[in-house]
């Protein structure tokens, strides 16, 4: 029985970018539906049952992490799929009972791997691999923007 | 009509007719019984004797001449005045039953006038009108003089009334216009103060003639007078230069007020449009921020995911290896370039406008900013906040970030600081924001500059406490070689909800209305391995 995953973004690019990603690794699995809000998440997941919700967190008028608590009540297998990257972020997630949360600009390589890991009953709060070589960014880029902004 | 006359009603000053004479030699030799005639005198004294004697003189000598008096004085006046009147052989009490001594107690009849603290023009004419009427109808031929003495004013000056006693002045000179009579008004000096110069001054202008106390008419010199009017001069003019620099300290008075209100109002605008410009920036960056999340972001995730999805077809096609190696190459480092990208953008938008705070409020996006924060600058960030910390209105809760990211600026840049604690509570209704270094601490000619001159730039300290005063709160900073503690205060409800909703009249979200799944997200127990 194929998988069928429920993709929800308000960005087209993005929604294309994930079908890419399934059409060449998993050709098997269906998106069965798409929704570019909260709100309609919930309306398609009732009406398509998936096994997961492909999440994203900051959309018009509801927003990923207020839909979350509503799809899991309906016993769906939610995973947010989010451009921030922040422990803060992954532990609220983690708190608030949702199945796992990907990094978009990781989404090629730990997308598939985390809706096998939640399809198969576990969860995906990323891999320790991906946060090597991150502790060097941020000092030296941008200083131009940065200063003329005044943050550190 | 003596040669030395007041010239004008009220004014003190002697006048001279003669050119020829020295104006000192001048010296009046008043008879100042010779104002007997018709008018409205005023007879200043100091002792009672002095006055019964004056005015013992001033009423025997209009009954002798067959006119008619009456009196209107305080007990002890009219009986000294009867011992006069007695002493210079009149039957007052004949007198007094034919009608033409009248007397009547001051405070008595003066209670009969008051209306609402003010004697009434009615009352006046009807009570002593009709007594002067009645007083000169009794008179021995028609011609004769009615002489009038008065103390009621007196009594009214001396209860603190000046106002109310000018105003019986006046009745009396309304009175005279339909009334002939001669009016005697009599003051002890004693009422009058210093302050009172412009009462007094007042007070003899309601008179044709101010006729000098006690010690004038027992002068004998004429050097003696001189002497005298002159000392009465230089109380006018001592009292005329008073009320001057009283008048002119008033307008200085007033005019500082002004001053002082346009101050007021020209730093409540600038508070105002601070308050402005901070709130613009503000919707600036947030904007800036959101967008370059959203939409460069996003495009750049995509492009991540599509470069990342050419990769094992360029590194996997054989008999392509030497073109497919260089290829493979330049989308490595387009991936990096992507990714790097990627995270500037992130970044910028984080600094920009603060992720999730609008979502989770502070108890959220603050440990998240700092791991950045962390990430970025070495220094070790801890965070402490209680678990009912409630969420704030929205431009608080901005503020309170902002003054947070301001302070950590502040001890990457100045503190060489390795670790940074940021505590936030809440007490009885005020919000407490805390940032703490164990860094070298501000040299103390800074923070002497920045408490004197809070509007330099330099540290930001301005437009910390300006967002804080923005909200009715205050910014403190305590520093030491120890390290430096910013602690930012501001006023808040009380605790509405302690989950990641807002206080209900700042949500700008409809979905809030219907369910609260903020209030879920941190409270929700883990699920996560079931199923």
């Amino acid at each position: 029985m194929p998988v069928r995953i429920l993709l929800v973004d308000d960005h087209e690019v993005i929604r294309q970018g994930v079908r890419s990603i399934f059409r060449d690794s998993r050709p098997a699995w269906e998106i069965c539906g798409e929704a570019a809000t909260g709100e309609e998440a919930i309306q398609a997941a009732k009406a398509l049952a998936p096994d997961v919700v492909l999440l994203d967190i900051t959309m018009p008028v509801m927003g990923g992490l207020e839909a979350a608590p509503h799809l899991i009540k309906l016993g769906y297998q939610v995973l947010i799929f989010t451009m921030h990257e922040s422990e803060t972020l992954s532990d609220e997630i983690r708190k608030a009972g949702i199945h796992g949360y990907v990094q978009k600009s990781q989404a090629t390589r730990d997308l598939i791997f985390a809706i096998e890991s939640v399809l198969d009953g576990g969860t995906f709060f990323g891999r320790e691999a991906k946060l090597e070589g991150k502790q060097d960014t941020g000092l030296k880029r941008g200083p131009f923007l940065r200063t003329a902004f005044g943050f550190c | 009509m003596s040669e030395a006359r007041l010239q004008r009603p009220g004014r003190i000053c002697v006048s001279a007719k003669t050119a020829s004479f020295e104006p000192w030699f001048l010296a009046p030799e008043i008879n100042w019984r010779e104002h007997d005639c018709d008018g409205h005198g005023v007879q200043l004294y100091t002792e009672d004797s002095f006055l019964l004697g004056e005015m013992g003189g001033f009423i025997g000598r209009t009954l002798e001449s067959g006119g008619a008096a009456i009196v209107i004085a305080t007990e002890s006046h009219r009986q000294g005045l009867e011992k006069q009147l007695q002493s210079r052989g009149m039957d007052t009490a004949i007198a007094t039953e034919k009608g033409r001594l009248v007397t009547l107690d001051a405070a008595e009849t003066l209670s009969k006038l008051m209306v609402e603290g003010y004697p009434d023009a009615g009352c006046f004419t009807e009570v002593v009108g009709d007594a002067i009427s009645r007083a000169k109808s009794a008179a021995v031929n028609e011609d004769s003089r009615v002489a009038a003495f008065g103390e009621m004013v007196a009594l009214l000056w001396a209860e603190g009334k000046p106002d109310a006693a000018i105003h019986l002045e006046q009745l009396w000179i309304d009175l005279a216009r339909t009334h002939r009579f001669s009016l005697r008004c009599a003051y002890p000096m004693n009422v009058f103060r210093h302050e009172d110069a412009d009462g007094f001054l007042k007070m003899c202008a309601q008179h044709s003639d101010v006729i000098p106390a006690d010690g004038y008419s027992r002068l004998l010199t004429n050097e003696d007078r001189l002497r005298n009017i002159a000392a009465l001069q230089q109380t006018e003019q001592a009292y005329l230069t008073l009320q001057a620099a009283q008048k002119e300290l008033e307008r200085q008075i007033a005019e500082k007020m002004e001053t002082q209100e346009k101050l007021e109002a020209s730093e409540r605008s600038l508070r105002n449009l601070s308050g402005r410009l901070l709130r613009m920036q503000d919707e600036e960056r947030r904007h800036i921020g959101r967008e370059l999340h959203d939409t460069i972001g996003q495009y750049l995730a995509a492009l991540k995911m599509g470069l990342d999805l050419m990769k094992p077809e360029i590194e996997g096609k054989p008999g392509m290896e030497s073109n497919g190696n260089r290829a493979a190459e330049q989308l490595g480092v387009c991936i990096h370039l992507a990714d790097e990208s990627i995270t500037e953008v992130r970044t910028m938008s984080y600094l920009l406008y603060p992720p999730m705070l609008e979502e989770m409020g502070l108890k959220t996006a603050v440990p998240w900013y700092l791991e950045g924060f962390s990430k970025r600058s070495g220094i070790r960030a801890t965070f402490e906040i209680p678990d009912t910390f409630p969420r704030l209105p929205r431009d608080l809760e901005l503020s309170i970030f902002r003054v947070i990211q301001e302070s950590l600026t502040n001890v990457l840049r100045h503190s060489a600081s390795a670790t940074v604690h940021i505590r936030m509570a809440i007490q009885n209704g005020t919000v407490f924001a805390e940032v703490k270094d164990m860094g070298k601490g501000i040299p103390l000619a800074i923070l002497q500059f920045a408490h004197d001159a809070p509007d330099a730039p330099g540290i930001g300290l301005h437009g910390m406490s300006e967002r804080m005063r923005q909200f009715g709160g205050n910014l403190e900073l305590l520093s030491s070689e120890e390290g430096t503690t910013v602690t930012a205060t501001a006023p808040c409800e009380e605790a509405v909800s302690t989950g990641t909703s807002r206080p209900s009249s700042h949500c700008h979200d409809a979905a809030d209305s219907a369910i609260s799944p903020r209030l879920a997200l941190l409270h929700r127990p883990e699920v996560g391995n079931a199923r």
